[in-house]
C-alpha cells in the first residue's frame, strides 16, 4: 500500500513513517489537521471498505456454501460407510452361522491373535486420540483403510441373504466411497497437507497379504477376511462420524 | 477318561472325549508321563499362541460338578472403558479376596506380557475396571483369571473392545398422546427418550439404535418395536382404559449388543365418556332416516305414474266391445252419449248384448224377437227402426243390410250408420250366430241383404242371445241398419275388397278351429288396418265403390261379425295379436252372400264364390260369401239348397282354394256374380 504522500507541506514527499511526526507538527495548523482527515483520504478509506465489503460478503457466502456442501458430502460419506459396515456385519454373521460352535470358537481365537492387513495403518485407537486428530487426518486414514480393501474385498464370501449379487459390488461401493473421501479431503484442505510423512509411507503391503492364508476354500482365511473387513468398516465409520460431527454446526449431529 | 489314563498330547486346543465338561489342555511330554489337564468351561477356553503351559498332574479336575473360577463377563458401556467380572466358582478356598488375580494382555503391547488388573474395583467384588487410559479399541484384549501365585490359570478370555459394548439404558423416557380414535377406544402415543449420557453421541463417537418394548400391565409378553435412528417412536393402537408399560434399550449400530432396559413408564388413558357422541350419532341417524324417507316419498309421489308402470305393468285390459278408446277420444260428446246410451248395459255395451250370435259376420245382424229380453230388444228395435227389414224366422230374425249403390252419401250416413253399426256391432259377440243362413229378406233395392240363419245347434245354446238387428243399407238409413263395420284389410286386384277379420270372436261349444283358419286370419290381419279413421273408411268405401263395384269381400270380425269402427279400433289397438280389425261396410258393392263358419274362438265371414272349393278353409273371422243373390244380397252360407234354414256349420276343414281368404280372383268373381 502506497503510503499517503503529503506534498502540501513542503513539496517533498512525506512517507508514512514520518506520518506521526507530521501530524504532530501539523496539529497546531488546522490546515494540516484537516489533512490527516482529509475528505480525500476518507473517501479512499471508505472506498476501500466498500470494495472490501462485497468481497467479504461473497467470501462469507461462499464459505457458508462450501460448508454446506461439505456437510452434504460428509453426510453422504457417512451414510455410505454405515451401509458398508452393515453389509460387513451381515456377511460375517452369515458366515459365522454356517460354522460349528467349535469351529467358531477356534476361528475366533485365531483371528483375535492374528493380524489384519490394516494393522499396519496407524490410526487412533481410542476416543481421546480420535478427537485429538484433525479432520484431515481422519479423512486420510479413512481413505487408506478403504483403499486397502478395494481389491481384497473381491474375494469376500457373499451369502445369499445379502442384497448384493457378488463381491464386485462391494468393491464398487468401496471405490465410490474412496472418491467421496477424496473429495472431502480436497475440500477440507487448508492449503497445506498436514499429514506426517510417516503416515504416507506406512502403506500396507496389501494385495497378497490375505493370499498367504490360503486359497479361497480356506475357512480360516474367509473368516479372518470377513472379521477384518468388519472391524475396518467400523473404524472408518467411527472416524468419519467424528469428523462430520466436528465439522457440523449442529449440536447433536448423530441424532 | 480315568484318572491316570489320560492321554497326553501337545495340542493347541482339544476337546476331551470324556465325561468331563469343557475343554482341557493336555500336554504330553516326551516320555514324561506328566498329565496336565485343565478343565475349563466351554466359553472361556482361549488359546493364544503365547500361551502354552504345562500343568502338573495334580491340577486335573475330573469332577464334573466342580466349577472352576471363571469370568462372568466383560463389558464396556461407552467404548471408552470396560470392566470384567469373574466368580470363584465352587472353589471355596478361593473366595477370599485376592485369591484370584486377573491379568490382561493386549495385542498392541510391545512387551507381550501379562499385566495385572489395573483397578480392582473396590465397590464390587471380583471386578476389574479398565479406565480410558488402559483401553484401546480395535485391539485384541486377553484377560486371564489365575490364582495368586500365577501358576494356575482358571480362565482366559479374549475380545476386542467394540464387540463387548453394551450401552447404558436411555434416559428420560416419556410419552405424549398423539390422538384418540373417534370411537374413543384406541389411542396413539409418541414415546420419546434421550440417549444415555455416557454414550457420547453428540460428538459422533457412538451411533445408537434403540428398541422399544411395551406390554399391557399384567401381560408377560413384551411387544417389540424396532427402531433405527432417532429418539422417539410412536406407538399406535393402544386401548383406552388399559395401562401399558413401555421400556427402551439401545445398542451400537451394526452390533447386536443391547444394553440394559430403561425404567419402564406407565401409559394410561382413561376412557372418554362418549355418551354425547353416541347421542349425537343417534340423532343424526334418526334425522337421516327421516330425511331419506321424506325423499323417497317425494319421489314416489312425483313419479307415481312411472313407478306404477314399472312395478305393476298394466295388464292388458279386456276388450270392451263396442267402445273404442279412439272413438272416445275423437268423437263428439253427443255421439259419445249416443253411443253410451244406446247400450243397454250401462255404457259398456252400447249394442244389444244379444245382438250377435256366435258367428260373426259383417253386415248381418239378426234380432231375435223371441228373446226374453225385451229391453234389449226394444233398444235394438228402436235402433233399427230405421229400416224394418226384419225378417223373422222361427230361429231368428234376419235382416238385410242394404248397401246403396251410387247415391251413397259417404258423409253423413256413414257417420250415423257407422256409429250405429259401431254401437250395434260391439255387443257381445257371443250372441252372434255361428252361421248364416241363406235366408233372404226383403230389402230395399239396391240393398245388400245379409241373411243370417241361426244354426240350430248353436241357437239352442245361445237362446236368449239372438237379437239380431236387421239393418239395411240404403240411403241414409241404410247405414243405420248396418250395425257392424268391416274393415277393409286389402283390396284385391280384381276389384274385391278383403275385409279383415273382426275381434272378439267367441268360440262356440263345438267350434272348429283349424290351423289354416288361424293362418288365414293371420293373413287377413296382416292386411292393412284401415280402420283407423272414418275418413279412411269412407275413402275405402268410395274406392271400393268405384273400383270394385261388383265385389265385396266381407270378413267378419271375430266379435260376432259386427264391430264398429271404433270398437274395431279399440279392439285392434290393445290387442294386436288378435285379429282385431274393424269391418267396414261397403256401400256399393253388390251383395254377396256372407258365410260364416264357426271356428274355434273365431267366427269369420267368408265370401264364398260359387266354387267354394277354390277358397281356403275359412279363416277366423271371415265369412265367405257364398253367393250373391238377385237382390244383391250376400249369401254367406255355403251353396246349400236355397232357403235352407239350417246352416250346416261349414267345416273349417272344407278345402278351399289356395287363395288367401277374402280374395277373389277374377274367375271366382265371375262365379260369384249372378
Amino acid at each position: 500500500m502506497v503510503p499517503p504522500i503529503d506534498t502540501l507541506k513542503h513539496g517533498f514527499p512525506v512517507y508514512k513513517n514520518s506520518g506521526p511526526k507530521q501530524t504532530t507538527t501539523y496539529s497546531t495548523d488546522h490546515r494540516t489537521f484537516k489533512l490527516s482527515n482529509h475528505p480525500w483520504q476518507l473517501r479512499v478509506k471508505m472506498g476501500q471498505v466498500f470494495l472490501l465489503m462485497p468481497v467479504l460478503l461473497v467470501s462469507c457466502f461462499l464459505s457458508q456454501g462450501a460448508a454446506i456442501e461439505n456437510q452434504r458430502l460428509f453426510n453422504i460419506a457417512v451414510s455410505r460407510v454405515q451401509h458398508l459396515h452393515l453389509l460387513a456385519q451381515k456377511m460375517f454373521n452369515d458366515f459365522d452361522g454356517t460354522l460349528l460352535p467349535d469351529e467358531r470358537r477356534q476361528l475366533n481365537k485365531i483371528f483375535l491373535l492374528d493380524f489384519c492387513n490394516s494393522d499396519s495403518i496407524v490410526s487412533p485407537v481410542d476416543k481421546h486420540e480420535t478427537q485429538k486428530s484433525s479432520v484431515l487426518k481422519l479423512l486420510h486414514i479413512s481413505f487408506r483403510l478403504i483403499e486397502s480393501w478395494e481389491y481384497p474385498s473381491q474375494t469376500l464370501i457373499i451369502s445369499n441373504s445379502l442384497m448384493v449379487r457378488n463381491a464386485n459390488q462391494i468393491s464398487e461401493k468401496l471405490s465410490d466411497l474412496k472418491v467421496g473421501i477424496n473429495l472431502l479431503i480436497t475440500g477440507s484442505q487448508d492449503g497445506v497437507l498436514s499429514l506426517d510423512d510417516n503416515d504416507s509411507q506406512q502403506l500396507p503391503p496389501y494385495g497378497n497379504y490375505y493370499q498367504n492364508l490360503g486359497g479361497d476354500g480356506n475357512v480360516r482365511r474367509n473368516y479372518e477376511l470377513l472379521a477384518c473387513f468388519k472391524k475396518d468398516m467400523h473404524k472408518v465409520e467411527t472416524y468419519l462420524t467424528v469428523a462430520k460431527c466436528r465439522k457440523s454446526l449442529e449440536a447433536n449431529c448423530t441424532l | 477318561m480315568k484318572y491316570g489314563n489320560v492321554n497326553i498330547r501337545l495340542v493347541s486346543l482339544l476337546r476331551l472325549h470324556c465325561p468331563l465338561r469343557g475343554l482341557g489342555y493336555i500336554v504330553e511330554l516326551k516320555g514324561v508321563p506328566v498329565v496336565s489337564v485343565l478343565v475349563l468351561s466351554d466359553e472361556q477356553i482361549v488359546r493364544s499362541r503365547h500361551h502354552s503351559r504345562i500343568f502338573p498332574a495334580d491340577n486335573i479336575v475330573l469332577d464334573p460338578f466342580v466349577h472352576a473360577p471363571h469370568f462372568t463377563g466383560c463389558k464396556s458401556r461407552e467404548l471408552v472403558t470396560f470392566s470384567c467380572w469373574w466368580s470363584a466358582g465352587s472353589f471355596q478356598n478361593l473366595t477370599e479376596p485376592g485369591a484370584l488375580q486377573m491379568f490382561y494382555w493386549k495385542k498392541t503391547d510391545l512387551t507381550k506380557e501379562w499385566r495385572e488388573c489395573p483397578d480392582y474395583s473396590s465397590s464390587v467384588k471380583n471386578e476389574c475396571f479398565f479406565n480410558k487410559n488402559n483401553t484401546v479399541i480395535w485391539t485384541t484384549y486377553c484377560v486371564r483369571l489365575s490364582s495368586k501365585s500365577q501358576n494356575i490359570t482358571y480362565d482366559e478370555l479374549c475380545f476386542e473392545l467394540q464387540d463387548i459394548v453394551h450401552p447404558d439404558p436411555p434416559v428420560a423416557l416419556n410419552w405424549t398422546l398423539l390422538n384418540v380414535s373417534r370411537s374413543g377406544l384406541n389411542y396413539d402415543i409418541m414415546a420419546s427418550w434421550e440417549p444415555p449420557p455416557s454414550a457420547d453421541v453428540s460428538v459422533g463417537w457412538l451411533t445408537l439404535v434403540y428398541e422399544l418394548q411395551f406390554r399391557r400391565r399384567n401381560s408377560s409378553h413384551w411387544k417389540v418395536l424396532e427402531h433405527e435412528f432417532g429418539t422417539q417412536k410412536s406407538i399406535y393402537g393402544l386401548s383406552t382404559g388399559e395401562e401399558y408399560e413401555v421400556r427402551v434399550h439401545c445398542s451400537m449400530r451394526a452390533f447386536n449388543n443391547f444394553g440394559e432396559f430403561s425404567d419402564a413408564i406407565f401409559v394410561h388413558v382413561s376412557e372418554i365418556p362418549s355418551k354425547e357422541s353416541t347421542f349425537t350419532v343417534t340423532l343424526v341417524l334418526i334425522f337421516g332416516a327421516v330425511g331419506v324417507a321424506i325423499f323417497l316419498m317425494l319421489i314416489i309421489f312425483s313419479q307415481q305414474q312411472r313407478l306404477m308402470v314399472i312395478l305393476l305393468p298394466p295388464v292388458p285390459a279386456p276388450k270392451i266391445k263396442g267402445i273404442d278408446t279412439e272413438l272416445l277420444k275423437k268423437r263428439k260428446l253427443n255421439e259419445l252419449n249416443f253411443l253410451l246410451s244406446v247400450g243397454g248395459m250401462g255404457g259398456l255395451h252400447p249394442y244389444p248384448p244379444d245382438l250377435y250370435q256366435d258367428e260373426p259376420w259383417m253386415e248381418f245382424t239378426e234380432l231375435d224377437t223371441d228373446e226374453p229380453e225385451p229391453g234389449e230388444k226394444e233398444d235394438n228395435q228402436r235402433l233399427l227402426s230405421l229400416g224394418h227389414n226384419n225378417h223373422c224366422t222361427n230361429h231368428g230374425c234376419s235382416h238385410t243390410l242394404s248397401i246403396p249403390d251410387n247415391d251413397y252419401d259417404p258423409e253423413l250416413p256413414d257417420q250415423e250408420t257407422l256409429m250405429l253399426m259401431a254401437a250395434l256391432l260391439s255387443s257381445q259377440p257371443e250372441k252372434v250366430e255361428p252361421c248364416l243362413g241363406n235366408q233372404r229378406s226383403h230389402s230395399n233395392p239396391p240393398a245388400l241383404e245379409v241373411l243370417d240363419v241361426p244354426c240350430p245347434r248353436l241357437q239352442a245354446s245361445e237362446r236368449g242371445e239372438r237379437p239380431l238387428v236387421q239393418t239395411q243399407l240404403g240411403g241414409p238409413h241404410s247405414w243405420v241398419n248396418i250395425n257392424f263395420y268391416a274393415q277393409v284389410s286389402d283390396v284385391m286386384p280384381a276389384g274385391g275388397v278383403v275385409l279383415s277379420p273382426g275381434q272378439q270372436v267367441r268360440a262356440p261349444e263345438n267350434a272348429i278351429t283349424t290351423e289354416e283358419d288361424k293362418k288365414k286370419i293371420g293373413k287377413m290381419e296382416g292386411g292393412e288396418e284401415e280402420s283407423e279413421g272414418e275418413e279412411e273408411e269412407e275413402e275405402e268405401e268410395e274406392r271400393i265403390n268405384k273400383k270394385f263395384p261388383s265385389q265385396l269381400l266381407v270378413v267378419d270380425p271375430e266379435a260376432g261379425g259386427y264391430t264398429t269402427e271404433s270398437s274395431g279400433r279399440q279392439i285392434s289397438t290393445p290387442d294386436p295379436s288378435s285379429p282385431g280389425e274393424v269391418y267396414h261396410a261397403f256401400p256399393p258393392p253388390p251383395p254377396y252372400l256372407l258365410h260364416t263358419t264357426p271356428l274355434g274362438d273365431y267366427q269369420s265371414l267368408y265370401i264364398l264364390p260359387n266354387s267354394p272349393a277354390q277358397f281356403l278353409p275359412p279363416v277366423l273371422d271371415y265369412t265367405v260369401v257364398q253367393d250373391v243373390d238377385s237382390q244383391h244380397s250376400l249369401l254367406l252360407n255355403p251353396p246349400s239348397p236355397q232357403g235352407s234354414p239350417s246352416c250346416p256349420p261349414q267345416p273349417p276343414s272344407k278345402p278351399l282354394p289356395t287363395m288367401p281368404i277374402g280374395y277373389l280372383t277374377p274367375d271366382l268373381l265371375g262365379n260369384l256374380l249372378p
